[in-house]
């Protein structure tokens, strides 16, 4: 599958102090890629690198195949749309004549894409209302709403969801995988590891400018630790037939409650039925999979 | 109030249009020197009023566009929200500012009156006469006072069109109608010019029409500033709303 | 090109530079009938005449106030992240807006000697002579205030600030203003223009600069800014 964005070695320091550090993101076609990482990680200083607003200290980028220069950047850039930090327009127009500028500059002649795209987010009637009277929430949807007017191949969104209600978010979640299903390939940058989880397929973590981590969402969920808890009547016994049967030596025990964690899915209905043999009561059991935050927390240290 | 007052001068540190009132101290007596320059037998009385009478035109800007400014940055650096939540009362946010601005305008004319001196100095090389000192000094405390009877408008017009910019706008219209209309009889009645034509009369110029005594003047300035203090007050009461 | 001028002019509606610019047109209109009617010892053109420094300076305000507005917005409305994502280049933006901002000069130095020659006319009857002071006037003014319009996307773009930007600018302006009435004011490059119009009135005062000297001044001003305004406008982080 093609590279859409390809970073080597992206670095960028201001005044010697490095805020990425050798960034080599790869993200394909077709692809809902979940850029992750704490406040002054380096995400939206790599996004604006990737669209050439900010020169790179070293490293390059390659969009659509090709390594961006200021002159084929014009032809990408009509492929590309973008949220980058809070989305801005002009407070004295309304947001169909924001849209309408919008669809002007990017070239685009069908002028139904405005309407298109204002009932995508919602905004139909508000869309002669000027932007000066529209809350933050709507004007995020506004952002999303002018990112999506001239069908991009490609969708960079910083915090696309900020501002949002939660009907709000779980519209904008639904539409990036409807805009996806579609061949659209999205790079979504968000602190909402939640949301973030349940729409990506290609995970990067970035921590203090490095990329510390690119997986897919199995290996994600490959590498998710998982941890069993038993709750039963006698905890002793219970422990020496696991580690019996099972193998397995790391057991926590507290009061009555018997967890353990593995890599790997645990026979649950073979661990039932070696304890309901030896008489010991099942009071409760729950397998508890730990998420991409715990991940994150995990893998950058916090 | 006392605390209110603090605040507002410590914000006059991150104000960044200090250059202004220098400005507006110094250059009259730059732009002066440099206009006698040239000239055969220029004489201190000659220099001070033409220093003076630029004084008192660019002061019509420096102080219109440093009050608006004082107040609608408030406005422009999204911080009136964060004002209004103060526990005072909304005229005193108004009040504390009025009070400010006298030190601005007493600086600002005693700034030019140094720098007169020195400038002064520089040409003629002997101190000002002392009699013309003290008419000078006289002269702008009146001009001082006047122009400080004017503030409330300025902030008035600050409060009503939230932005900085109308200072300025204000500010130079009221110069060109001071020096478009300075020869006519009708300027000393335009409250923004009083100060522009009670400084050459004070001085003993007379090269401006002076029809009345100085009390008429200060009773239409006075006017003016009670009726702007109110303007003011009710305008500040609608922020709450 | 035309469709980015149109674009530009459209961004500025339902804003407060539409009254300013109406404004600025009745102004200058209004004090010179007013000085006429007070000052009846002169006639109408020498009133214009001696007054001409004020019927081109309110107009150029506006334009300040109007060029540093719609360069300093973008920075504002955090709109200039999204115009440098455009498929446009930074220099066609930028060049776009200068070209807006010499049409509304030239819209209100124009219309203001053209309503001057109307109500001169009205006064003291038609006179060709006139007329053609009149416009010759208004095409200086026009010209050469157009030649300090990238002066002001420059501070603006420097500033990226609306209000400091066109708080210097006609702060510059206003207190260097007294030089105007000085032979030596052609040394200040902003006073240029007035000077010009006042040398094309007959103003015999302004002997020491030629009217080509003064224009090639403000090409170089003009060239040097540009090519300033260029540099920033294409400036990465």
């Amino acid at each position: 599958m093609q590279d859409i964005i390809r970073t080597a070695g992206l670095t960028k320091a201001y005044k010697g102090v490095p805020v990425v550090s050798d960034v080599d993101l790869n993200v394909k076609k077709g692809e809902i890629y979940g850029f992750i990482g704490r406040n002054g990680a380096g995400k939206t200083t790599t996004i604006r690198m990737i669209l050439n607003l900010t020169k790179p200290t070293s490293g390059h980028v390659e969009l659509f195949g090709e390594t961006t220069t200021d002159k084929n950047m014009y032809n990408n850039l009509r492929k590309i749309g973008a949220i980058i930090e809070s989305p801005g327009f002009y407070m004295n127009l309304s947001a169909r004549e924001n849209l309408d500028i919008q669809r002007l500059m990017m070239d685009a002649s069908d002028k139904a894409s405005i309407d298109r795209v204002l009932a995508t987010v919602g905004l139909s009637e508000e869309a002669n209302k000027r932007v000066s009277k529209y809350s933050l929430g709507m004007r995020q949807r506004l952002g999303i709403a002018r990112a999506l007017l001239h069908k991009p191949e490609l969708l960079l969104l910083d915090e696309p969801t900020n501002g949002l209600d939660p009907q709000g978010v779980v519209e904008i979640r639904e539409l990036l995988l409807s805009i996806a299903a579609e061949g659209t390939t999205i790079l979504v940058s968000s602190h909402i590891l939640s949301e973030v989880e349940k729409i990506v397929t290609r995970i990067g973590i970035l921590n203090k400018g490095k990329l510390l981590e690119e997986l897919s969402k199995d290996n994600f969920q490959t590498k998710c630790k998982q941890t069993t808890v038993y709750k039963v009547n006698s905890v002793e016994k219970a422990a020496t037939l696991i580690k019996q049967y099972l193998s397995i030596d790391d057991l926590s025990i507290l009061g009555d409650t018997i967890s353990f964690s593995s890599i790997e899915q645990v026979g649950n209905a073979k661990l039932n039925k070696i304890l309901i043999d030896n008489d010991i009561e099942i009071i409760e059991s729950k397998i508890i999979r730990s998420s991409l935050e715990d991940y994150f927390l995990e893998i950058t240290g916090a | 109030m006392g605390r209110l007052l603090q605040a507002e001068l410590k914000k006059l540190r991150s104000l960044n249009i200090w250059w202004l009132v220098i400005t507006g101290g110094i250059l009259p007596g730059i732009i002066t020197y440099l206009t006698f320059y040239n000239q055969e037998n220029p004489e201190w009385l000659g220099f001070t009023n033409m220093s003076l009478l630029s004084f008192n035109v660019q002061s019509l800007l420096t102080f219109a566009t440093f009050a608006t400014y004082m107040w609608a940055r408030e406005y422009e650096e999204n911080i009136m929200e964060q004002v209004l939540c103060y526990p005072y009362p909304r005229f005193y946010l108004v009040l504390v500012k009025v009070i400010v601005l006298f030190f601005v305008v007493a600086f600002t004319t005693a700034f030019f009156f140094c720098t007169t001196h020195l400038v002064g100095k520089a040409m003629f090389g002997t101190m000002m006469p002392g009699e013309l000192m003290w008419k000078l000094m006289k002269t702008l405390i009146n001009t001082g006072i006047m122009h400080f009877l004017l503030i409330p408008m300025y902030l008035c017009i600050a409060m009503v069109t939230k932005i900085s910019i109308s200072g300025l706008i204000f500010g130079i219209t009221n110069m060109c109608i001071c020096m478009a209309l300075s020869h006519t009889s009708i300027v000393q009645y335009i409250p923004q010019c009083i100060p522009y034509v009670i400084g050459d009369s004070q001085l003993g110029m007379n090269s401006l029409k002076v029809d009345n005594g100085l009390w008429v003047y200060y009773i239409i300035l006075v006017g003016i500033f009670i009726v702007s203090m109110i303007l003011t007050k009710l305008l500040a009461d609608k922020l709450k709303k | 090109m035309k469709k980015m001028i149109g674009l530009e002019i459209k961004k500025i509606r339902h804003t407060f530079l539409q009254p300013l610019i109406l404004l600025s047109l009745i102004g200058p209109l209004l004090m010179i009938t007013v000085i006429n009617a007070i000052d009846s010892d002169k006639t109408f053109l020498e009133v214009v005449v001696s007054n001409s420094v004020f019927v081109q300076m309110i107009p150029f305000a506006v334009t300040v106030i109007f060029g540093c507005f719609i360069v300093a917005r973008e920075y504002k409305e955090n709109m200039m992240v999204y115009l440098k994502i455009m498929p446009h280049s930074q220099v066609k933006i930028m060049f776009s807006k200068i070209i807006v901002i010499v049409l509304e000069l030239w819209l209100t130095q124009i219309i203001t000697f053209i309503m001057l020659f109307l109500i001169n006319t009205v006064i003291e009857g038609y006179d060709i002579d006139i007329l053609l002071k009149y416009i010759g006037a208004g095409l200086i003014s026009a010209t050469t205030f157009s030649c300090l319009v990238p002066l002001i996307v420059f501070i603006s773009l420097l500033r990226r600030n609306f209000s400091g930007s066109a708080l210097i600018l006609l702060i510059i302006f206003m207190m260097t203003f007294p030089f105007i009435f000085s032979e030596n004011g052609y040394i200040f490059p902003h006073l240029l223009p007035m000077i010009l119009v006042a040398k094309s009135f007959g103003s015999s005062v302004y002997n020491k600069i030629s009217f080509l000297g003064g224009t090639l001044i403000l090409i170089g001003i003009a060239t040097i800014f540009y090519c300033l305004s260029i540099r920033i406008a294409k400036k990465k982080e």
